[in-house]
């Protein structure tokens, strides 16, 4: 666009050699305020999109990797509990664990998917 | 250079004496959470004392919190869930005036200690599961029993939902916590940073710049953090207490 500019007012101008060169002076001029606008609207519009982006992945993160973990601790403690009450020592959290596990890919899943109950509306 | 985890110690204010081997005392933890309280309650009388048909401005936001708020229920438990709203906008406005609070320089963050969180956490867990059996009975145990499943499968399909169930305190008050943990070490990180370049002359002054820009940045992220870690929670909530109420849906 002040590209065409600039040559519109190149050929407007011709008669005259003094009007030409401060015509095209002021061009360049505005040419490089209109550079300077844009490089800092876009570096702003950089900045604010690897904030947000970093923010939204950073909580989305912290959410599924809770999801998980959490899964995971409550299947332990479940099974350390059954342990310490039944006396069985190794098998109750190792089982535990491993039920935990699975429950915390569940809850991974649903939270990937979008969904919040704990099962699937039933087709009834 | 201070630790940045020298926010988080405990320090007792006034001692109250002992049970058992632990100490009880009044804390810090315990006076920011009652100026927190405190803060809430008296803007609420503040804002609510004028009760003009047109709102001032104070008015006016506290009316938006209420709203928010009522919203978020709504679309979440539907209209029954109207009878916990003054559970679930008690844990927000707790939640956001601790996150806030914990923003100020200075100030301790009570929401950066797993066992205040866990202990909010679990006062949703024990409503949702008192609702649930008060209002349904043993019906309500059909929440663990997926449809549609093969009867071989059921069993394990059940203890992998019950501690699915079980997991959910846990993961609803670590995620508060870890969020406000994470953040505050990390703007203490970077301040300490600013001071030990700033130690070392010329150079160091100019270096400390890029941490303290840093700094800035990570501020205007933590207030982000700091209201959508109390949405989260408080949405949450509405979802398990939609549970509670429509066990099966």
């Amino acid at each position: 666009m002040s590209e065409q500019n600039k040559q519109a007012g190149r050929a407007s101008a011709k008669p005259e050699a003094s009007a030409e060169t401060e015509l095209s002076a002021r061009l360049r001029d505005i040419d490089a305020r209109l550079a300077s606008i844009h490089a800092e609207r876009t570096t702003a519009d950089a900045l604010k999109g690897v904030l947000q982006a970093d923010g939204t992945a950073m909580a989305r993160g912290m959410k599924l990797v809770s999801e998980f973990v959490a899964g995971i601790a409550a299947g332990g403690m479940l099974g350390w509990l059954i342990d310490r009450f039944a006396g069985i020592q190794p098998f109750g959290l190792l089982i535990g664990l491993m039920f935990g596990f699975a429950a915390g890919l569940r809850n991974l899943y649903r939270a990937t998917q979008g969904q919040s109950g704990a099962v699937q509306p039933k087709a009834d | 250079m201070a630790s940045p985890l020298d926010q988080f110690v405990i320090k007792p204010i006034i001692p109250l004496g002992k049970i058992g081997a632990s100490e009880i005392a009044f804390t810090n933890a315990s006076l920011f959470m009652m100026l927190v309280v405190g803060a809430i309650g008296l803007f609420f009388m503040a804002a609510t004392s004028q009760r003009a048909l047109v709102p001032g401005r104070m008015q006016a936001f506290a009316e938006m919190l209420y709203e928010f708020v009522a919203n978020t229920l709504k679309s979440a438990a539907g209209k029954e869930g109207m009878q916990f709203f003054p559970l679930v906008f008690s844990l927000f406005l707790f939640v956001l005036t601790a996150n806030f609070m914990g923003m100020i320089p200075g100030a301790f963050t009570v929401t950066s200690h797993i066992i205040v969180t866990f202990a909010l956490a679990m006062l949703v867990f024990l409503t949702v599961i008192g609702v649930g059996f008060a209002k349904h009975g043993t019906h309500f145990l059909g929440l663990f029993v997926p449809g549609g499943a093969p009867a071989a499968l059921v069993p394990f399909l059940v203890v992998i939902e019950v501690i699915s169930f079980l997991s959910r305190p846990i993961s609803l008050g670590m995620r508060l916590f870890a969020n406000m943990l994470a953040g505050h070490i990390a703007l203490k990180v970077f301040a300490g940073f600013v001071v030990s370049l700033g130690a070392l002359g010329i150079g160091g002054i100019l270096g400390a710049t890029l941490p303290l820009g840093m700094i800035v940045a990570l501020t205007a992220l933590e207030f982000l953090v700091a209201f959508l870690q109390a949405y989260v929670f408080t949405i949450l909530t509405c979802v398990y207490l939609n549970d509670a109420l429509h066990p099966g849906h």
